[in-house]
């Protein structure tokens, strides 16, 4: 079996609701564009995968993976994805990361057509359902939250996890405001996105551990080991790092060695893939630590992610980004949460998600080759 | 998909069982027993009652499908009937496709059995079988290969310097590029002879040194620097696990990597602790505790920079260890015992192609599963006793 091709199709995406994630990432809204990645084979089996999000378009990225990772697989047997994923790992430095992710994704896509198995089942298939959290834009106002939490548990979420102002005094009133509209037993996180110094992830960290809030995510800023490892001894909240830090999935162990992170994260967008994400959650098993799986910033690569989330022990969520509006599109019927606040294990061979291929001609840019 | 049995099936096979015989060696600091050179495995049967016995686990499934794997072999270790019917207890009526569920059952439970750590290695092995055949592709292809082929090593015997130099040098002019000992004398006997390997195979050939830690500490240490200057590729065992604390300092006083982790690899969680805890700089394993095990040690060894070395032919009769040194990154070479008893036996028993190295080389078969060509009439004759 050889590899004969790799195209992207770019295609627009409208209507994209306002939406602020951080000052990092700016104001969302309006339009963007993904990318359909497609890995031909002499065999007719395609492999997919979705280049982009709302708020980094995929044509950005279109050009790098044509010049740089196509042409490592070109000509190569698909089902030799651990060689080909190395490869890919080699050329991080000029393709960046999400390209390699995308790459990855559609070779696991091949494999599980091939197989006739869905991705989970290829791994070794742990679980069929897990607990899914909805996952906050950033708000103004401590209400907004609070509204939102309450009416989201009304409608059977179990779990909400908070993406503050990132002003630390707002950010506890916005958590003391939230704890007080959920209640005592209603999951909750935070995630500071990076933002504060280490007096302000101290003072943030007590007040959400006396809130009995579930883990502590990104404080501090994203390379910072060393004042990750000092707040870490005085916090008793388990504390999540590592979702973006250097040097990627293979420099994530001094994290661990360090004591410097409760958990290991990632997503395939931005570790590289499944493969990645996979190897990481066994080096996490290893230390008897959870890999927690963040979202994967497009509808397919949700499904990737969902897919490592069935075939390993050691997580206990799916995030879900809000708004729909500016995470789901592309995809026929999506990732959507049962009654019981459960997503559910997708049993199609490969990624085994009905792309809307209808949508994607209706909406196309070009197709780069 | 369900399970609907686990069988075990008991074949004889024409090799002597082993009985060794244990001596003192003259010459050592302190007094170490080793077993007696002439009960080694390459005498046949002299010394002895009855023949050795292989076994082979089947797993069924109501689709027809059925997983085989050998479990362990006779004087290695030991499978019971016992061992099967609490397996079979276990795993009846489960899908053999939720290998990770299973896995996490048995292993987290292995505790609770009061059995041994990896004891449901075959088992798991069967999984990957079934996975492989239902989706009709090699094993290779459902982890994702690395490498088309790997090269292996062979190791060398002799009870003179003269005769373990040739057999060396023999090996190399058959291809292999890389061989090991497994020499146990004296220390300074044993930098002699690990000189004379060096000088007869040239510089380009890998070797590896296994003394099947007879060592102290201090010897260990001498043997290492000695290594080091001759460009061996690692120091294998040089002393017993329950020097852990002696082996850390050894690992730190050495710049060749130490592979100290052979007689507990069958616990990958405490061989993690053990590279974490820099007792080991490399990580040894056999896929008889099987393959899912084995997998999550490597990419754990993977991301924390380490090898991950494969031990022995790992079942099948060398298959597994075929699919896996070619499916993982970070490992080098596939062991290679010459005498026939590791692999070549394989085919007297009903599985027609154990993995035996091509100019010191060996690739895993492109057929469903582990790909084990069967002859089942073969394999019915060679049956003494089925549990099931």
């Amino acid at each position: 079996m050889k590899i004969t091709d790799v195209t992207v199709t770019l295609f627009k995406w409208d209507d994209i609701p306002a939406t602020f994630y951080s000052p990092l990432s700016g104001k969302i809204g309006g339009e963007s564009d993904l990318g359909l990645v497609t890995i031909s084979t002499d065999e007719g089996v395609e492999g997919h995968a979705f280049l982009g999000s709302s708020s980094q378009p995929g044509s950005l990225d279109t050009n790098s993976l044509i010049k740089f990772l196509k042409p490592i697989l070109m000509g190569q047997n698909p089902l030799d994805r651990e060689r080909l994923s190395q490869s890919l790992n080699q050329l991080v430095r000029k393709a960046g990361i999400r390209t390699v992710g995308a790459c990855d994704v559609a070779l696991w896509d091949i494999g599980g057509k091939v197989a006739n198995m869905p991705i989970h089942q290829m791994l070794g298939t742990y679980r069929t359902k897990i607990r899914a959290y909805a996952s906050s834009t950033v708000y103004q106002q401590p209400e907004t939250y609070a509204e939102e939490a309450a009416r989201m548990k009304s409608e059977g979420w179990t779990a909400y996890k908070i993406h503050p102002p990132t002003d630390p005094l707002l950010d506890i009133e916005c958590c003391r405001q939230i704890r007080e509209a959920v209640g005592p037993d209603h999951t909750l996180m935070l995630d500071s996105t990076w933002a504060y110094d280490y007096p302000q992830a101290i003072r943030v960290g007590r007040a959400i551990q006396d809130l009995d809030y579930y883990w502590y995510e990104d404080p501090l800023a994203d390379d910072d080991i060393y004042n990750y490892t000092k707040l870490k001894q005085q916090l008793h909240i388990p504390l999540m790092a590592t979702e973006q830090s250097p040097g990627g999935f293979t420099a994530n162990t001094p994290w661990i060695t360090s004591k410097a992170t409760d958990y290991l994260r990632g997503d395939v967008a931005v570790k590289g893939g499944i493969s990645a994400i996979v190897k990481t959650a066994h080096l996490a098993e290893a230390f008897h630590m959870n890999y927690e799986v963040h979202h994967g910033g497009n509808s397919l690569n949700n499904v990737a992610n969902l897919h490592v989330i069935m075939a390993i022990k050691n997580t206990e969520f799916f995030e879900v980004l809000l708004p729909s509006g500016a995470q789901k599109y592309g995809l026929l019927e999506d990732i959507e949460l049962d009654s019981d606040g459960n997503v559910h294990a997708i049993n199609e061979p490969g990624l085994g998600a009905k792309i809307d291929f209808d949508l994607i001609e209706r909406k196309k840019i070009a197709v780069v080759s | 998909m369900k399970i609907t049995n686990v069988r075990l099936t008991v074949l004889e096979t024409d090799q002597a069982m082993r009985q060794f015989e244990l001596i003192t060696l003259p010459g050592m600091h302190r007094e170490r027993w080793l077993h007696a050179p002439d009960s080694s495995e390459l005498k046949g049967s002299d010394s002895t009652t009855r023949t050795k016995h292989e076994f082979v686990l089947h797993v069924d499934t109501d689709e027809g499908i059925t997983g085989h794997c050998t479990a362990i072999s006779e004087g290695v270790a030991s499978i019971t009937e016992t061992d099967v019917e609490q397996l079979r207890g276990l795993v009846l009526g489960e899908n053999p496709l939720y290998r990770e569920h299973l896995y996490q059952k048995l292993h987290q439970g292995t505790r609770w059995v009061y059995r041994v750590p990896g004891w449901f290695g075959a088992f798991d092995n069967c999984l990957w079988d079934i996975a492989g055949k239902a989706a009709e592709l090699p094993v290779w292809a459902l982890i994702g290969r690395v490498r088309d082929s790997a090269p292996a090593y062979l190791n060398i015997r002799g009870t003179t310097i003269e005769e373990a130099t040739a057999h060396a040098q023999e090996s190399v002019a058959n291809g292999f590029t890389a061989v090991k000992d497994h020499f146990y004398h004296p220390f300074r006997q044993n930098i002699e002879w690990l000189s004379a390997v060096r000088d007869a195979v040239g510089p380009d050939i890998e070797l590896m040194h296994d003394p099947v830690a007879v060592y102290n500490f201090e010897e260990a240490l001498t043997v290492g620097r000695t290594l080091e200057d001759l460009d061996y590729r690692w120091f294998e065992e040089p002393m017993p696990e329950r020097s852990q604390n002696q082996l850390i300092e050894l690992a730190a006083n050495l710049d060749i990597p130490i592979m100290a982790n052979e007689t507990l690899m069958f616990d990958v969680d405490i061989s993690a602790q053990w590279l974490i805890s820099g007792a080991t700089d490399l990580l040894r394993f056999n896929a008889r505790t099987g393959t899912t095990a084995g997998l999550k040690l490597a990419h754990m060894a993977e991301l924390y920079g380490a090898n991950i070395e494969f031990n022995g032919n790992g079942g099948l009769w060398g298959l597994v260890h075929a699919h896996l040194i070619c499916s993982v990154q970070n490992t080098t070479f596939y062991e290679y015992f010459p005498g026939g008893w590791h692999d070549e036996v394989g085919a007297t028993l009903g599985m027609m192609n154990p993995t035996v190295p091509v100019n010191g080389r060996i690739a895993p078969p492109d057929a469903p599963g582990w790909g084990g060509e069967w002859d089942w009439d073969l394999f019915k004759k060679r049956t003494v006793e089925v549990w099931e």
